[in-house]
């Protein structure tokens, strides 16, 4: 394992992270940040959702268990706001008892991370759904071209 | 003693009574008819005559006397039959007159005492009937009272599981959060990344990395036998290369051993084999053995086998070692919570003991044997069978949630007993237009078939239940057309629901063709699945309550 990572994407890529408690805000952001990425750590849930409003995140990750608003509830709302769409959620959950998992699946996150979470498997995690919400956003910006110039086409 | 009182009453009295009456006279008779007959003319024959007249009259008397005595005595003789019939009967209450003779009054005294004794047998019959009544409600009350506080202890067993269960997340929880600090920092510290640091510092880094691995592995141990004493703990099964994945985990423990000079061998010819099976479960088994081989064993080999055996089906699996063995007597108690051979020779036990007790614990769950067979001074030969499962009956047990890796992920959803997952069907020539669909539609709790051409979508529709279809609408109109009319014409088809999806700028004519065929035609703006969930929605809500298939409505994504 090596120093910095580094690549063209992380530059503007912007983090948003719900994590309560401190020694581990401060792990996860130096984490991240040593990947290239912002970062904005937020408490809990409830700031997560109006952080999102202020500014949209490329990636956002969510701690499960935290006061005011959990992850569950927070990834739920997140979900249904129509400019997140295409914004991956990634939970971040201790993993205790049997449908853990489902249930953050179930509450609209993309994918989970148990704790202990080693950097190396976050650094991929967060690499590879940024990639695919990249992908994704790319090839709608082309249909929507395709689609605006096939339309100019129709009118004629 | 004669009692003249008692005459009256004594059948000898009256049979005395009938003799005097009867027979002395006839008697005294015949005496004189007699002497008459033997001396002739010293009696007068009128005189004879009326004699014997008189005696005949006496006779008769006394007959008669007679007759009516023996009936007196007849009747009361049947009253007392009656008295003891009825005495038998159940009567027990006897009043009647006694009878006046003597004989009949010690047969009436015997019946009255009998008639009393039976009364006296019957009451107490009764009081023993009512103690045992007594005894009989008094125990039942007592087995209800103890039934009582066994259900009351039952809640609190109950409550005292879930207790525990709350107790593990909790704990689990909080065990793991400062874990998460001391391995992600350690790591850091050691790849330098916030500044460079020296050897030693280095070196001290991963000493902390490495205690903090040691630690999560004893929580989780812990954690692991609290949850299978709770009854928690799950098998989750799924279709996989079972073999190989424990190959991979064995070989990851090589350098381990290599650095005791140990020669780690794995044999095996089933590597490619696909298993139903909890192979997490057999993984953690599997390295747990080789692990303690590795611990105990000073220098030799340890040979792992793994040997798929179809003529019993089952899995076998063993991990040999050169080690110290294992002195006899000991050798069930290794598999104890908190055992630890005390060797001296191996002077560090950095272990809880629970490896082999949770080892057993989860191959017992898998339904299979432990054991060990071992001689001092040579080694030790631990094995384990599990029976192989036949096939994972869909949707029976929780389906493992197999953690996300680096493909798109496979997620199995739980059946859900009460509301029965819909699962639509989407056709798109587009791979990444089928990936951003099915992540919303996953979202939204429902169950995603993916097709890229018209052609598998019969099978498809043959092979399972699909309760919508999304269809791409693409430029070759013939063919949309006449596959959505095929669809309509299939048997398992003609019900389904047909949502049209569209970023094309339909003509009239299009659309008007197109609400003919289809439930719905949904036109893509940028970014609004929101409206396209409402839609699929409002198609299967309309799809269950009406059933009428003609129902058009012709949606349009606002932008």
């Amino acid at each position: 394992m090596g120093g910095r990572m580094n690549s063209a994407a992380n530059n503007n890529t912007y983090i948003l992270l719900a994590e309560d408690e401190p020694t581990n805000q401060y792990v996860f952001k130096a984490i991240l940040e040593s990947g290239g990425y912002e970062v904005t750590i937020v408490g809990n849930g409830q700031l997560a959702i109006e952080e999102t409003v202020k500014r949209k995140p490329n990636i956002i990750l969510l701690d499960m268990m935290m006061p005011v608003m959990d992850g569950y509830k927070a990834a739920q709302l997140l979900i249904q706001d129509p400019k997140l769409d295409g914004v991956p959620i990634l939970a971040l959950t201790a993993q205790a008892m049997k449908g853990d998992s489902e249930k953050t699946i179930e509450s609209g996150c993309d994918d989970y991370m148990s704790k202990p979470i080693r950097r190396s498997q976050l650094i991929e995690k967060v690499t590879y759904w940024l990639d695919k919400a990249q992908k994704e956003s790319d090839w709608m910006e082309k249909r929507l071209q395709k689609r605006e110039s096939t339309g100019e086409q129709d009118a004629a | 003693m004669f009692d003249p009182m008692r005459l009256k009453h004594s059948l000898r009295g009256r049979m005395f009574f009938a003799a005097v009456l009867g027979v002395i006279p006839a008697l005294i008779a015949l005496g004189l008819a007699g002497y008459a007959m033997r001396h002739p003319g010293s009696i007068n024959i009128h005189l004879t005559q009326i004699i014997l007249i008189i005696a005949s009259a006496a006779g008769l008397i006394g007959l008669i006397a007679s007759l009516s005595m023996v009936r007196k005595t007849f009747n009361s003789i049947r009253k007392y039959q009656k008295v003891a019939s009825s005495m038998a009967a159940g009567q027990l209450e006897i009043d009647f007159e006694v009878s006046h003779e003597e004989e009949l009054t010690a047969l009436s005294k015997v019946l009255s005492d009998l008639a009393h004794q039976t009364k006296l047998y019957c009451s107490e019959i009764e009081d023993q009937n009512q103690n045992l009544e007594r005894i009989v409600n008094r125990k039942t009350d007592e087995l209800r009272q103890k039934n009582l506080a066994l259900a009351f202890q039952n809640e609190k067993i109950l409550d005292a599981t879930q207790m525990k269960s709350e107790f593990l997340a909790n704990v689990s929880h909080e065990l793991r959060t400062p874990l998460n600090a001391i391995l992600a920092l350690s790591e850091m510290l050691h790849d330098e990344i916030s500044g460079p640091m020296n050897d030693e510092q280095k070196k001290q880094a991963i000493m902390i990395l490495t205690s903090g691995e040691n630690l999560l592995h004893l929580i989780n141990q812990v954690l692991d036998l609290s949850k299978i004493e709770a009854g928690r703990m799950e098998v989750n099964l799924e279709k996989s290369k079972v073999v190989a994945h424990l190959v991979a985990a064995a070989n990851r423990l090589r350098a381990l051993a290599e650095e005791k000079d140990l020669v780690l061998r794995i044999e095996t010819e089933d590597e490619e084999i696909e298993l139903v099976h909890d192979r997490e479960k057999l993984r953690q088994i599997f390295v747990n053995l080789i692990g303690n081989a590795i611990k105990f064993t000073e220098t030799g080999e340890i040979i792992a086998r793994i040997k798929v055996r179809d003529e019993d089906k089952m899995l076998h699996v063993s991990v040999q070692d050169t080690g110290p063995g294992i002195p006899k007597g000991v050798s069930q108690k290794i598999f104890q919570e908190f055992s630890q051979l005390e060797g001296s020779e191996s002077g560090k036990n950095n272990g809880t003991g629970l490896g082999l007790a949770i080892s057993r614990q989860f191959v017992q769950l898998l339904g299979g044997e432990i054991w060990v067979e071992s001689t001092p001074g040579v080694g030790s030969l631990f094995t384990f069978t599990v029976p192989l499962k036949e096939s994972m009956t869909p949707g029976a047990e929780t389906n493992s949630f197999s953690s996300i890796g680096m493909e798109d992920p496979e997620i199995q959803w739980v059946a859900d007993p009460n509301e029965y997952q819909k699962r639509i069907l989407v056709i798109d020539s587009d791979e990444t237009e089928i990936a951003v669909l099915e992540r919303y539609l996953k979202r939204e709790r429902f169950d995603v078939v993916a097709a890229q051409t018209s052609n598998d979508v019969k099978t498809i529709l043959h092979k399972m239940r699909i309760d919508l279809v999304i269809l791409e609408f693409l430029d070759q109109h013939d063919t949309d057309y006449s596959f959505i009319s095929e669809v309509k014409k299939d048997s398992m088809g003609s019900n389904v629901p047909i949502i049209v999806n569209t970023s094309r700028k339909l003509m009239p004519d299009d659309i008007e063709l197109l609400e003919t065929k289809s439930q719905a035609i949904f036109q893509k703006e940028n970014g609004l699945k929101n409206d396209l969930i409402k839609l699929i929605r409002a198609v299967l809500s309309e799809n269950l309550n009406s059933g009428d298939n003609n129902i058009q409505k012709n949606f349009k994504g606002v932008a």
